[in-house]
Order: structure tokens, then sequence, then C-alpha cells
């Protein structure tokens, strides 16, 4: 295997500005034509060793501030390393910011040129790849349209489709693979497996540990700049995530008083409650079809989760996560708004957030929701309310399975032989 | 990829090329005018400056449309150009973020793209120059090499607001005051000859004043430019651009830092 990307001793400071820093000209005039340079410099990056050979993926796992996007510019050469080399064997290329140049004015055809040779491609080279393009992004009916009539998710489309006709040799992929509806997202997956097989080095920035467990050959994980671990995906992140439920451990205020639920639970930080508290579950209710609070459904019945939060100051990007446990302790039901592409506000004041369920095909039991409220790199929860809000499925014995979706039971003449 | 060596430069082509359309296109197609944007800011001026030095305080100009109309237009260039590459870099940071993307072509879109726009008053100017009973000659075929000596001109001063406003956030401000200044300071509505002594020696310092002046003997009277004024531009505006190029180069991979 030949190597596509050696990266050795690589390291990036920037300075931190310093308060009296002149930021403008009339500052920089005023300060009698001293640039101060006074502000110390902090390393972003500092002894990262590694290399991506030809069709090898290597996944970069990390918090937010962990130098991940650092790592790929770099890599990118967009940005100059202070230390150490990172050096390419071929041309590099992007799928980081996908609509970047496009105009909202001009149509999504206008749109493929002007993004495809802002991405690296010839003019003559778009022209032969247009209809592919126009085919890959399923916007064959609109591609004449101006571009500000696009969804988000076609316009998107589009910014996928044309990041992804460029033949790369080195790859450098940051959070975009969750494009589009699922069909969409399949697709682009694809379209990276086949750059793969094709011999493309690829490095993908992903907070999706699931994606970069089932895509990646390795995984460096960053942590405060510095490579933390690097190796097999299922051992890295596994000692990731052991780090990130520590992380929520460590933070997790005991101080609070106990809550106890309508239920007679009693929520008790520190064993079914964790967090920091920066954002807190006021309540959670269970609703039934016709709104009311409940605690029993029948099989198939849709059920809504109610949750009012409150935060003290403005936490943006966080995540809410719903999970139900069987009394076994399995998680049958696990979802969050990251996953599902919801993005909250940020959260300041008093907020409320509903899922609704349209049908909970569970079996028959006894199950606990619980629920969460998390920092927005997944890092640490702000509350977590574990196993807290019982929610029986009645109708029929517990039996083995998990699933209980509405079925019929057909008995007919056989056909003979 | 295939190409070999000249594929960075022909990138580069295609990247100027891009940004330009993309300029032009959008400039012109989301308003209802159209097109008519481009020549409609220089003849509202003309209009006004026409009517107050002609009309109400007349300052003896010999075929005086054509004379504001030349001075409006290339100075509306010049202008354009350096408004749009200050914020060039600052409002194109997703491409810097695109390994590859050749930096350098941002401000030479800028100005190319408002040359274009020049170029689309050219048939107007045809017109008053027409009406005024101008003189064309010879001398005509010299334009597109006065075009190139402004042009060059033109992007060193480009490359180093650029690159300036990236570290100095209110370029963007002070930029326009200049401008405006530079604006007076060149002969647009008013006539060099009519100012004597020093000032008018300060003044020919700055460089649009001779560019503009031989725009004006070319078109108006036919006659040849001041070569020697003109080459004089020419061999600084390549030194200049040489060094605000090297600026802009050394500062590029500073630019994401400052951002």
């Amino acid at each position: 295997m030949t190597v596509a990307l050696q990266i050795t001793g690589l390291g990036k400071s920037f300075r931190h500005r310093s308060q009296d820093e002149a930021r403008t000209f009339r500052q920089w005039v005023a300060g009698g034509f001293r640039k101060s340079r006074s502000g110390g410099r902090f390393w972003a990056l500092r002894d990262v060793n590694f290399e991506v050979a030809s069709g090898e993926m290597v996944g970069v796992i990390g918090h937010n501030g962990s130098g991940k996007s650092t790592l790929l510019r770099l890599l990118g050469g967009v940005m100059q390393a202070d230390e150490g080399a990172a050096t390419a064997a071929g041309p590099v290329n992007g799928l980081l910011e996908l609509n970047t140049g496009m105009h909202p004015d001009l149509s999504g055809r206008e749109n493929i040129v002007i993004n495809g040779v802002l991405a690296g491609l010839l003019k003559n080279e778009i022209d032969d790849r247009a209809e592919a393009i126009i085919a890959f992004a399923e916007l064959e009916e609109h591609i004449d349209q101006p571009v500000r009539t696009y969804s988000s998710g076609m316009k998107l489309r589009l910014g996928f489709a044309i990041a992804v006709h460029v033949d790369p040799t080195i790859l450098l992929i940051d959070e975009v693979l969750a494009v589009g509806d699922l069909a969409f997202q399949h697709k682009c997956l694809n379209r990276i497996a086949e750059f793969k097989d094709n011999g493309c080095a690829i490095v993908l920035i992903s907070h999706d540990l699931g994606q970069v467990r089932q895509m990646c050959d390795k995984v460096i994980w960053l942590d405060h700049g510095r490579v933390r671990a690097i190796g097999d995906p299922e051992t890295v992140i596994a000692s990731y995530e052991t780090a990130m439920s520590a992380e929520t451990a460590i933070r997790t205020r005991t101080d609070i008083a106990d809550r106890v639920l309508p239920d007679g639970t009693v929520l008790k930080a520190g064993e079914n409650r964790l967090g920091s508290q920066e954002a807190s579950i006021r309540s959670v209710m269970l609703l039934d079809q016709t709104g009311r609070e409940t605690a029993r459904i029948a099989p198939g019945n849709p059920v809504t989760v109610r949750v009012e939060l409150t935060a003290e100051r403005p936490l943006p990007g966080a995540h809410v996560s719903v999970s139900f446990t069987d009394a076994e302790g399995r998680i049958c039901f696990d979802v969050n708004t990251e996953n599902d592409a919801v993005s909250l506000p940020a959260i300041a004041g008093d907020i409320a957030i509903t899922l609704d369920i349209d049908r909970l095909d569970l079996g028959p039991g006894a199950y606990l929701c619980s629920l969460g409220i998390w920092q927005k790199g997944w890092q640490y929860a702000y509350d977590l309310h574990l196993d807290a809000y019982p929610l029986e499925i009645v109708g029929g014995a517990r039996l083995q399975g998990v699933l209980s979706p509405p079925r019929r039971w057909r008995i007919s003449a056989g056909k003979g032989r | 990829m295939t190409t070999g060596d000249y594929r960075p430069l022909r990138h580069m082509l295609d990247v100027i090329v891009v940004l330009v359309t993309r300029d032009q296109k959008s400039r012109y197609r989301s308003t209802a005018m159209g097109v008519f944007w481009a020549i409609a800011s220089p003849v509202l001026f003309l209009l006004t400056f026409y009517l107050l030095f002609k009309v109400i305080l007349p300052l003896n100009i010999p075929r005086y449309a054509s004379h504001i109309f030349i001075g409006l237009v290339i100075w509306g260039w010049f202008q354009g150009s350096v408004i749009d590459a200050v914020t060039c870099i600052v409002g194109n940071a997703g491409l810097l973020n695109q390994p590859g993307f050749p930096v350098a072509a941002l401000p030479v879109a800028a100005v190319t793209s408002n040359l274009l726009t020049l170029l689309l008053t050219l048939p107007l100017l045809v017109v008053i120059l027409l009406f005024d009973g101008a003189t064309i000659g010879a001398s005509v075929t010299c334009i597109p090499l006065l075009i190139l000596c402004q042009y060059v001109f033109t992007l060193s001063m480009a490359y180093l607001v650029a690159a300036l406003n990236v570290v100095f956030r209110d370029m963007q401000y002070i930029v326009p005051i200049l401008l405006q200044v530079g604006y007076f300071a060149t002969p647009i509505f008013y006539d060099i000859g009519a100012i004597g002594g020093t000032a008018r020696s300060w003044l020919e310092l700055n460089p649009m004043v001779s560019f503009v002046g031989a725009y004006r003997q070319v078109l108006i009277f036919g006659e040849w430019p001041d070569w020697a004024a003109i080459g004089l531009i020419m061999a600084l505006s390549c030194l200049t651009l040489l060094a605000t190029y090297r600026f802009f180069h050394g500062a590029r991979l500073r630019f994401l830092e400052e951002i």
C-alpha cells in the first residue's frame, strides 16, 4: 500500500488575543503603530503522527475544540503548520462546507459550474459531469430554477453531488455525511465507499461514532490538541465512550435536592440523575393520543414525550435524547435530536420539547424512559434522568421479543402437493 | 490528473472566470432593470455634473459631456474594484477552507468584474463622443494598452487592501473614505489644466490623474497619450504589484486564523 498522507510531528499554535491588541487600523495608530504580540500562544494541535494509505479511511473523533478542524485545515494545506509537516502524495480535495460558492439567484445548473470549479475541477471537466451530478442530486426537474427556490435539503443534495464528482485521490470530510433523507444518505455513503475502493485516502471528522465505527479502518482520538489514542475503531471508540461518561460523572452536581416524581420514583443526583445542571429538566410527561398524561398504553399506540427544560444562560447546539429500557435493562428504543437532524435553538430560559412517536411497537411489559439533555459535542450531559419515567405496555403476557407490531394471523387451506 | 503542470494555472483562470460570471450574473439578474444599472449610475452623475458645471456654473471645458463621462467610468472601474477587493477575503471565508483554492484569484476577480462593468458602458461612451463631435484617430488603438496599465495598477491596490482588511478590520470603512478623497483629487468633473503651481504637482502624483488624462487625450482629441508618464506609471505599478502580491501571498496562510 502506498502512503497518501504522511503526518509527522504536526503542530499548530494560535495566539491568545490579548485585550489591548490592535484589531483595527484606528487602534493600531492610537497605540503608536505597534502590533502587540504580547498574547501568549497555545497549541491547538501538537505531536500528531500518523499516515493514511491509499484506500484507507481514517476517522478523527474528539470533543469540540480538540483540534479536529485545525488538523483538517493543515491536511488541506490552507493553514501553515508551526511544527512538523503534513505531506500529501497528490492533490487534496475537501468535502467541507457544501454550499459556500453558491449564489441563490442563479440556477442549479449555473451553480454546478461555479461550485465545481471552486471545488477544484476545470470548467470542461464539469461540463462533462453536469448530467451525472444532476442525476445524483435527483434534481432533474428543478435544475434550471434559481437555487433560492430550493429547499435546504435540495441545496445540500446539490452541494454534495458536486463535491463527490471530483475524483479525489485524497479526500477530507467534515461532518457532511448526514445529508438529506435516508435514501440519499445511503447513496452518499456508497459513493464514499466507492472512492475508497478506488484507492482514495480519506480522513473523516465525525461526531457520529456509529458511522466512524462502521466506515473507518483506523481512528484517531484527539483531546485538547493531542492524540489520546490511535488504532482500530472498536478499541479507540470504546475508550472514548468510557471517557465521555466519566466526563459526565465528573461534572455531575450532587448538591441538588432529590426530586420525588408523581409515581413515587425519587430522582437522586449522582445516582439516577447525572449532569452539570447548566440546563435542567423540569418535568417529563408521557401523553397518550388524547393528550392525557399516561403510564399505560396498548402496543402500537402513539405516545408523546413532553419535556420542559430550563437553562440559566443560552446553550447553543444542545441535544436531547429519549430512550426506553425494558425490565432486563435492554435499550429497546433510543433516539436523539442530532440523529434525527433536528437542531434545537440555543436553549435559554424555559423551553418545551415534544417528541411524538406515531406508534410505539414494543411488546407488552414494563419499560422505563430515560431523558437527557446533552452538551453540543456530546461531551457530557447537562441533565440526564436515567430510567426514571415508567411506561407500561398493556395487553397480554410478556414474551421473549422486544417488538409487538400490529398483526393478523390467517389460517386457510394449504395448496397441497 | 492528466493536464500536467498547467493544471493549477488553468484552474486559477477557471476560478476567475467563474467568480466574475457569478458576480456579473447575480448583479444584473436580481434587478428588473438588469444591465441598465451598470450605466444608470454614471449617467445620473453625468447629468448632475453637466447641469452644475455646464449650465449653472460653467467651467468652460470643451466637449464637457465626454470629459465627465470618461472621468466617471474610468474612476468607477478603479473605485468599484478596490471596494470589492477590501471584503473579498473576509466575505469568502468558506472558500479559504477549500483545499487547493487559489486565494489570489479573489482580488483578480474583483478587478476583472469591474472592468466588465466598464466595458458595458462603452456603447454609451461612443454615443456621447459622437454627439460631442470628438476626434477619433489612430491613437484609439492604444486604449487596450491603457486598460492594461490601469489593470496592473488597480490590481496592485486590490491585493494591498484585501490583505490589509484581514489584519485591520476597519479597512472596509477607511478605504471608502480614502476613495472619496481620491475622487476629488482626480479631475473627474474639473480639468487639471485649471489648477496651477505646486497644487498641480501634488495632484499629479495620483496615477489616476494620468490615466484619466490619457483616455481623454485619446478619445476626445485623437492625440497620443503622454508616453513618458504612462510608461513610468506602468513600471511603478508592476513593482507595486509585485510587492503587494508578495505581501498578500505571505499573509495568505494567516487569513483563516485572523477571520
